[in-house]
């Protein structure tokens, strides 16, 4: 962290530096091509900054909740249960009788439960890393502010403008800031990340897990 | 032994169709041997007789491999995780897929690829505007289109539905495709 901040500044004194007023065209090209080195290298930095967060999270995660036999145990019994219940809700017809219906109901209920109490064991992690990365954004914003990170191939909607032009100078809404790449950065790589360490949730718990929000996506069939 | 091998004659007899038991008794060493317990096996339609007699210490073996080499491909194949041979499947026309989920991960892994290929090919040439977007939007959704039903010929119900198929991983793979769209147009393009 220490050396990534130097090695931030340095780049600060460079951009400050190239940016002095001189009377030699050659050293203004100078400038404009180590601008222009500068918004790259902190593009790249942004996008490894992102990996390094995501596996951060996951290493965090898995310490304090991933290896615990509890977590192991309830996954494993919410994913056998979901898929069970897939399985039933597949081959149940809607003249179906009363009782197969509480039955699915029951197990319904049952999985809320599971899906509720595994949402609970990674609750101590989603504390941990929230603290942790409200640390380092503070920093990462600090290091990053008023600075113009990449340029986009696109004018963002009104919306998003105010995240994708955040803190920085000029009209000009192809200028991209730190926090809008990092966002883009982080939903697409942490998601990779977890499912190429097979550490993301299977599809029919997360399915089921929706009712926990909300209603399940079935439920009103059988009420 | 003694007691238990003329009622397991007797059961074989029955089976078998052999003329009296007590001929077995003359292929009781043969049926020690490996490869008749095997055949007896196979031939045999009542487990029972095989459990009773040679079948437990191999069976049960068998079994525990199985299944524990079973668990270790499914648990592989959890949660996003893709064998040789699913790749293998993936590129065949019409393959047999026995896992839901695992032709879901081909699915998604797909789009990332695509996201990555377009938004290079985007960044470089340069595409701008709403129109690249546009453009990725279609390529995307059309080309696992085309893959899923034309290809592997899979019944989209069994999934859910087409919009299901087409949802997978989508949004994972929009914010990479910008994300490389990104670098390649600042590296190349930025003036």
């Amino acid at each position: 962290m220490l050396v990534t901040r130097s090695f931030l500044q340095e780049y600060k004194c460079t951009f400050i530096f190239c940016n002095l007023p001189t009377p030699l065209s050659f050293s203004l090209n100078k400038c404009a091509a180590a601008k222009m080195s500068t918004m790259f290298a902190d593009t790249i930095l942004i996008v490894f900054i992102s990996v390094c967060t995501a596996l951060l999270a996951e290493g965090i995660t898995w310490v304090l909740v991933y290896r615990t036999e509890k977590y192991k145990r309830l996954k494993a019994e919410v994913e056998k249960q979901s898929k069970k219940l897939e399985k039933k809700k597949e081959t149940i017809t809607e003249s179906a009788g009363r009782q197969q219906k509480k039955k699915i109901e029951r197990q319904e209920e049952k999985l809320k439960n599971n899906n509720r109490d595994l949402s609970m064991v990674r609750m101590k992690s989603m504390f941990a890393i929230g603290f942790c990365f409200t640390a380092l954004m503070g920093m990462f914003n600090s290091i990053f502010d008023g600075r113009v990170v990449a340029k986009l191939p696109f004018v963002p909607l009104s919306y998003i403008q105010g995240l994708s032009h955040r803190n920085l100078l000029g009209e000009d809404y192809t200028d991209c800031s730190f926090i809008f790449l990092y966002i883009l950065c982080t939903m697409s790589i942490r998601q990779n990340i977890q499912k190429m360490l097979g550490l993301a949730p299977s599809r029919a718990a997360t399915k089921q897990a929706g009712g926990f929000l909300g209603p399940p996506p079935q439920a009103a069939k059988f009420s | 032994m003694c007691k238990t091998l003329p009622r397991l004659s007797t059961e074989i007899c029955q089976l078998s169709r052999a003329k009296s038991p007590q001929n077995i008794f003359k292929y009781s060493g043969v049926l020690c041997s490996f490869s008749v317990r095997w055949r007896l096996k196979l031939c045999l339609s009542r487990k029972q007789i095989w459990f009773k007699t040679f079948g437990p210490v191999f069976v049960k073996k068998k079994s525990r491999m199985s299944s524990s080499s079973k668990r270790k491909e499914e648990s592989h194949l959890l949660n996003g995780g893709v064998k040789q041979s699913t790749w293998g499947k993936a590129f065949c026309s019409n393959a047999v897929w026995e896992e839901k989920d695992e032709f879901l991960d081909v699915i998604y892994w797909f789009r990332q690829i695509i996201a990555i290929i377009l938004g290079v090919i985007w960044g470089v040439a340069p595409l701008n505007g709403f129109l690249g977007i546009a453009i990725f939007c279609v390529i995307n959704a059309g080309l696992l289109y085309v893959y899923f039903s034309s290809f592997q010929q899979i019944d989209e119900e069994e999934y859910g539905g087409t919009w299901e198929l087409t949802k997978e991983g989508f949004m994972t793979s929009f914010a990479l495709f910008l994300v490389v769209w990104i670098i390649f147009y600042t590296a190349l393009h930025f003036d």
